[in-house]
């Protein structure tokens, strides 16, 4: 459709609406818009405020002697950056050995997760086979499952299998992840098919087209799985806590626990330096991810 | 009051519930299946011990009450010397709870140790599952002296006719006080002997020291143990038997009384996650904590910390006993049995039981043990340790409601928190509570008495 020159009227420069936020005003919805904008910002500073402060307080107070962190009011900041509670922890429990392990199962178990969650996802978006659905279904109904209920037949079976105490009774049973299938399958769906089909005419094989077209253009998406999972690994207490029996073997965060006093006085502040060894290497892992993180986790919202 | 709480279960529910244990019937709710035909009752009478062997090794899981990790390696030592059993100390979690989790899950499995932490709320759960062995032929073969056990200590380990634990790290809650506060607020230097003397002196005490007077802990196993004071002191109870009395006058007064301390009078608060660590940093006034704590507290305040009887309500004195047992597992072989038998002797003799308990703030849980040595040194260096072993003989056994049905405790923890941290009405939470235990109880319990 064309449009006729001589029916449009000329719009004079003094009528046209100001540019937002320039010098000739605003329009009437602009300080409305402004201030929930605003709102925004203020409720996300909140958001952050909940989330960032406890850190910053367990940073600051892994520097504390027992007194500083006990006063009120509050006092932020120590009086000196001493590092005897950092020695206090690495004394009293063998934080090597715990870190080598929780760094082995880790790794090992993010990256087979994330191995699995993608041939999984290939396997369900470019395969045809029977009941592809249904197998997608029960992968997304495995998300609704919790870990607890899982946990007494896995326990028997790693028993029974004598891998108490082995990393393989560590990282074996948690690395069916659904969530990465789920994230993974729903990425593939945005993917152009065009590039696979001139891939596969080329002679190239399903593992090929996998790890040489869909990989690097899932990094994103792979990044996102890969935070989560390996957050996931690290943090991971009920399992370890179960299959584990001898200190060497044990992961950091059950570790940790030897630091606590039940029934006694807990030294917060060794406590707190205990934390603050635990937490750092997944808030690197998060700073180095983190641009491909959003881009990840958005990536297969809207499909179609 | 009878020294044991079981006298009133009739011939019937000792029929019944020894044919359970002969049985081994698995409660799945409790989180964990029984443990094959070996175990229950029969496992115990039918095993002829003069014709065991020991094991050579035998493992053992604990939580190291009171930081006793040290403690509990040096008694091992001591044992494997005069013996030649190896024990294997395994840190099985960080709490009684979480030792329980590791427990049930490995009860299914051929994970079993030869020997576990079981406390006050988790032992009747692996008695009636099916999961631990009745110690008294046991204790008999191996000239155990039960007799010189604390009465009260030992029978709260009895069920049907038997003893399912001996007594380990035992405690009682306890009254601390910062007597330099105490001093400035021109107070004897003395616990409050009631809760009418305390609410006098709380708000000289608050004026005196610009503190909170009295932190409160809270979380399970924790919050229903000290609320026992109130409530019994009140003339009240969790339960009478299996019938939850939570609804009385009585109850609720007690419950009423702790809100109004909290709110009202605003002379009590739960300070935060570690009431303990609050009072030994001078934030509060006294508390209320495990005698479990006295070494850890007097180790950390910077100030000098006095003890105490808790206070008594309208009704008199009342105290409960806490803290943790040990108990054989069923599913064992008897040569591992026999071991852990031994040195379970061992570590609950009369040295033993003195040497750990002046290391850690513990009971001593052998009667010769209280008036040795080991212990008169104690009370010398620490006269606080007196109070909470005098204490101990006006204690009671607990009302079953909270410790022998399946989350008892965690369903009257969660309506003290609702009237402590949310004001929440005594009346609708303790019914809240009485519903849920009431129904486990008739779905864990019942069908296996």
């Amino acid at each position: 459709m064309s449009l006729d020159a001589k029916k449009l009227s000329p719009v004079k420069v003094a009528e046209m609406p100001p540019w937002p936020g320039g010098a000739a005003g605003g329009t009437p919805q602009e300080p409305a818009r402004r201030r929930i904008q605003a709102g925004g910002y203020l409720m996300m500073l909140a958001a952050v405020a909940v989330m960032v402060l406890p850190l910053v307080w367990m940073m600051l107070a892994s520097f504390k002697e027992r007194d500083e962190i006990y006063t009120v009011p509050i006092q932020w900041l120590p009086e000196s950056f001493d590092l005897s509670n950092y020695a206090a922890a690495l004394a009293a429990v063998p934080f090597g050995n715990f870190f080598i392990n929780s760094l082995i199962t880790t790794l090992v178990g993010a990256t087979l997760k994330i191995a699995l969650g993608l041939t999984t996802a290939y396997a369900v978006v470019f395969l045809e086979f029977p009941f592809k659905n249904l197998i997608f279904g029960l992968v997304v109904f495995a998300l609704l499952v919790p870990q607890q209920i899982v946990i007494i037949p896995n326990y028997t079976l790693v028993s029974d299998l004598g891998w108490i105490n082995t990393y393989q009774g560590l990282i074996l049973p948690g690395l069916a992840s659904a969530f990465g299938t789920f994230l993974f399958r729903q990425h593939f769906l945005t993917l152009p098919v065009s590039v696979l089909e001139a891939a596969a005419l080329d002679g190239a094989s399903h593992w090929t087209r996998l790890w040489r077209f869909v990989v690097p253009i899932s990094a994103p998406t792979i990044a996102a799985v890969a935070l989560v999972s390996i957050v996931s690994e690290w943090n991971e207490y009920l399992w370890p806590l179960l299959v584990v029996d001898r200190a060497e073997m044990m992961t950091l965060p059950v570790g940790l626990t030897l630091l606590q006093n039940n029934d006694g006085v807990t030294n917060w502040g060794v406590l707190m330096a205990g934390t603050v060894l635990i937490t750092v290497p997944v808030l690197l892992v998060f700073f180095l991810l983190q641009r491909r993180i959003v881009s990840g986790l958005t990536s297969g919202a809207v499909t179609g | 009051m009878n020294a044991s709480p079981f006298a009133t279960m009739n011939r019937r529910q000792l029929l019944q519930l020894a044919a359970l244990l002969g049985g081994a019937g698995a409660l799945a709710a409790c989180g964990g299946p029984a443990v094959g035909g070996a175990g229950g009752a029969a496992s115990d009478a039918a095993t002829d011990w003069a014709a065991v062997t020991p094991a050579q090794e035998i493992t053992w899981w604990s939580n190291h009450p009171g930081t006793s990790k040290d403690i509990e390696s040096e008694i091992i030592k001591r044992f494997t010397a005069e013996t030649g059993i190896k024990v294997n100390l395994v840190t099985a979690g960080a709490n009684y709870d979480e030792v329980a989790q590791k427990f049930q899950a490995a009860s299914g499995s051929s994970n079993v140790p030869d020997l576990v932490i079981a406390s006050d709320v988790w032992w009747f759960r692996y008695m009636i599952n099916g999961q631990i062995l009745p110690l008294d032929q046991l204790a008999k073969h191996l000239e155990f002296g039960t007799d010189d056990f604390n009465t009260t200590l030992y029978n709260d380990y009895g069920f049907a006719d038997s003893h399912w634990a001996v007594p380990y790290a035992r405690s009682t809650p306890l009254f601390y006080y910062n007597r330099a506060v105490w001093e400035k607020a021109g107070l004897p230097d003395r616990a409050p002997k009631t809760w009418a003397e305390f609410d006098e002196w709380a708000p000289k005490i608050a004026s005196a020291g610009e503190v909170m007077p009295l932190g409160l802990g809270k979380g399970t196993s924790w919050t229903a143990w000290w609320f026992c004071n109130m409530l019994w002191g009140a003339g009240g109870a969790y339960s009478s038997d299996w019938t939850m009395t939570l609804d009385t006058p009585e109850a609720l007064a007690a419950a009423n009384y702790l809100q109004t301390i909290i709110y009202d009078n605003k002379t009590a608060a739960v300070t935060s996650n570690d009431h303990v660590a609050d009072f030994g940093a001078g934030l509060t006034g006294c508390t209320i904590a495990s005698t479990g704590s006295l070494t850890g507290i007097l180790g950390a305040a910077k100030f000098e910390v006095g003890t105490g009887f808790l206070p008594e309500g309208v009704k008199g004195p009342a105290c409960p006993t806490g803290g943790t047992g040990l108990a054989i597992p069923a599913g064992k072989s008897p040569e591992q049995q026999l071991a852990a038998g031994m040195f379970l002797k061992f570590l609950t003799n009369a040295e033993n039981t003195a040497y750990f308990s002046s290391n850690t703030g513990y009971m001593p849980v052998r009667t010769s043990a209280v008036e040795g040595e080991t212990m008169q040194a104690v009370y010398a260096k620490m006269p606080q340790f007196r109070t909470a072993v005098d204490q101990l003989a006006g204690t009671r056994v607990q009302d079953w409601g909270r410790v022998f049905v399946p989350n008892g405790d965690k369903d009257l923890t969660t309506a003290l928190e609702k009237i402590m941290l949310q004001q929440g009405d005594p009346a609708e939470a303790f019914a809240t509570a009485s519903a849920s235990i009431t129904k486990s109880y008739e779905e864990n319990v019942k069908p296996y008495l």
